[in-house]
């Protein structure tokens, strides 16, 4: 009983618990991303789905990695983080001072599955150079970070109100899948997708606390 | 033979010494470029400040440094406003333009300004004038910039909504706001006027529509049920909105010139108990983009400087 209690205890201390939180687009700080023609999140596709893109990568390969997509720079629009709420659930109105100030804001979320993880970060890059030197007449332009404008306001809020500053915009999905090769052995496969913000909107509402 | 070997050997010495006299010779260069906009400020706060990003050619140079600035104003032939420049951040972003990379940097500055007086400062035209402590200048066009400061804003009315309307007129333009307005008295009150905060744009009063929401990008012209010019000289007459709760109105912008404007406060103008006054509206960041297009690269001016 003793030993059972002591490994039970070292598979909790070698075995980590990931917690992710949970959003609907597989992006934490999508809350919802709308494409304007064509195009499907990884998050949407069936196994069966993902699992056509890697019959895509079946050829021969003798070392490093092959990539398929399923999407590349496909416009969408998205609802993002709620920035500021406050409700005033007093019976007099509140009047506050807000500023938003964000110097560092992501421009590009990227998510992986299968055997990828972070370290697939530079092939991303890899990937965002060879596409954007296909598409004509796009700008070349690196970021990791974006510099949000300040923006500040004073707002009363009324009784039984809430009042909230939160963010939509456009963006672009890349998705696909890769498979790492050594002497002809796939050795890493995954899926991948990056989003890059293109265009932030800012809107203020009032609402009434249900 | 070794006459010959003699004469290859000094022939190749001049050459290598020209060599390195010319290329010692040439100042190495820096280049500076920045997007022009129009960039507003209504002062309600003590601690607002402008920031303008500029995109330089080299990381590591006078530029880059707080140290090596002396002093900045903004002006244009007819106005100048000193400024303290607060930082210079690196932005982490570098954009190609002319073959060669441009990294961003964002000069952080705050007006001096005495704020116990109203002041309209409207500047078109302005350029960002930095003294370095080496003692040369520069002198880079920045597009426009205004900064208001209103001492006697009401608190009778009160903003429940507050959204821009963006399209795409050669570029992300933002051509409408939606203004959710809310009386906090129990008296009637009158709207007069409108005036958005920037020297670059008008609200079209006769266009003024009562809305309740829109999804953004959605076509202007869909909306107001005709084509919609952008760009047009109006004349503007008073306004007679009666408002006793709550009002939702969009307010479609008009341009006198081809500029972004993505940041704007309102005053707003109302008449109660048979008295005028005046209520702020905050400069509010309606977007925010880093989607530079082809157009705007092309009308980018670079300034060039000795790099030493």
């Amino acid at each position: 009983m003793k030993r059972l209690f002591i490994i039970c205890l070292l598979f909790l201390f070698f075995v980590p618990f990931y917690t992710k939180a949970y959003s609907k687009t597989g992006h934490e700080i999508f809350q919802e991303i709308t494409f304007k023609d064509e195009g499907k999140l990884l998050v949407d596709m069936t196994t069966s789905e993902v699992e056509e893109g890697y019959k895509y990568l079946k050829g021969l390969k003798f070392i490093g990695w092959k990539h398929y997509y399923f999407n590349i720079k496909e416009e969408a629009t998205y609802v993002g983080e709620v920035l500021f709420a406050k409700s005033n659930r007093s019976k007099d109105p509140i009047k506050i001072d807000y500023k938003y100030k964000d110097t560092n804001t992501n421009e590009r979320s990227i998510t992986y599955g299968g055997s990828l993880s972070g370290k697939f970060k530079k092939n991303i890059k890899g990937i965002d150079t060879e596409i954007n030197a296909k598409i004509e007449g796009n700008v070349k332009k690196v970021t990791s970070n974006q510099t949000v404008e300040e923006t500040s306001f004073t707002v009363t809020i009324h009784p039984n109100r809430r009042i909230v500053f939160r963010e939509t915009g456009d963006c672009l999905v890349t998705n696909g899948v890769s498979k790492y090769y050594f002497l002809g052995i796939t050795l890493n496969k995954g899926s991948w997708e990056y989003i890059d913000i293109v265009t932030r909107y800012y809107e203020l509402y009032e609402e009434v606390i249900s | 033979m070794r006459k010959k070997f003699f004469y290859f050997f000094c022939g190749l010495s001049i050459l290598v010494l020209l060599v390195i006299i010319i290329t010692k010779n040439v100042p190495q260069l820096l280049e500076v470029t920045t997007f022009k906009k129009a960039y507003n400020m209504v002062l309600v706060n003590e601690d607002e400040s402008l920031e303008i990003p500029l995109f330089i050619s080299n990381t590591n140079s006078y530029f880059t440094e707080k140290a090596n600035i002396e002093s900045i104003i903004i002006s244009n032939n007819d106005e100048t406003l000193k400024f303290n420049l607060e930082s210079i951040n690196e932005n982490k972003e570098k954009i190609l333009l002319k073959d060669k990379w441009f990294f961003k940097y964002v000069y952080k500055l705050k007006p001096i300004i005495d704020k116990t007086v109203d002041i309209t400062l409207e500047m078109k035209n302005a350029k960002l004038e930095i003294s370095f402590k080496r003692g040369t200048n520069s002198s880079i066009a920045i597009g426009s910039l205004c900064i208001y400061s209103f001492n006697n804003t009401s608190e009778n009315l009160s903003i429940i909504k507050l959204k821009g309307l963006v399209n795409d007129f050669d570029g992300n333009k933002l051509v409408g706001v939606l203004m959710g307005l809310k009386n906090n008295t129990k008296e009637d009150l009158i709207i007069k006027n409108i005036y958005p905060l920037d020297i670059n744009i008008n609200a079209s009063y006769a266009e003024i529509i009562e809305l309740n929401d829109f999804n953004q990008k959605e076509n202007i012209s869909y909306i107001l049920g005709y084509n919609y010019k952008l760009y047009e000289n109006i004349e503007n007459d008073n306004l007679e909105i009666s408002l006793s709760d709550e009002i939702k109105l969009f307010i479609p912008i008009k341009y006198k010139d081809r500029i972004t404007v993505n940041k704007v406060g309102f005053l707003i103008e109302y008449v109660m108990n048979n008295e005028l006054h005046y209520y702020i509206i905050d400069d509010f960041l309606f977007f925010d983009s880093n989607d530079y297009l082809i157009s705007d690269i092309r009308g980018l001016v670079f300034y060039t400087y000795e790099y030493n």
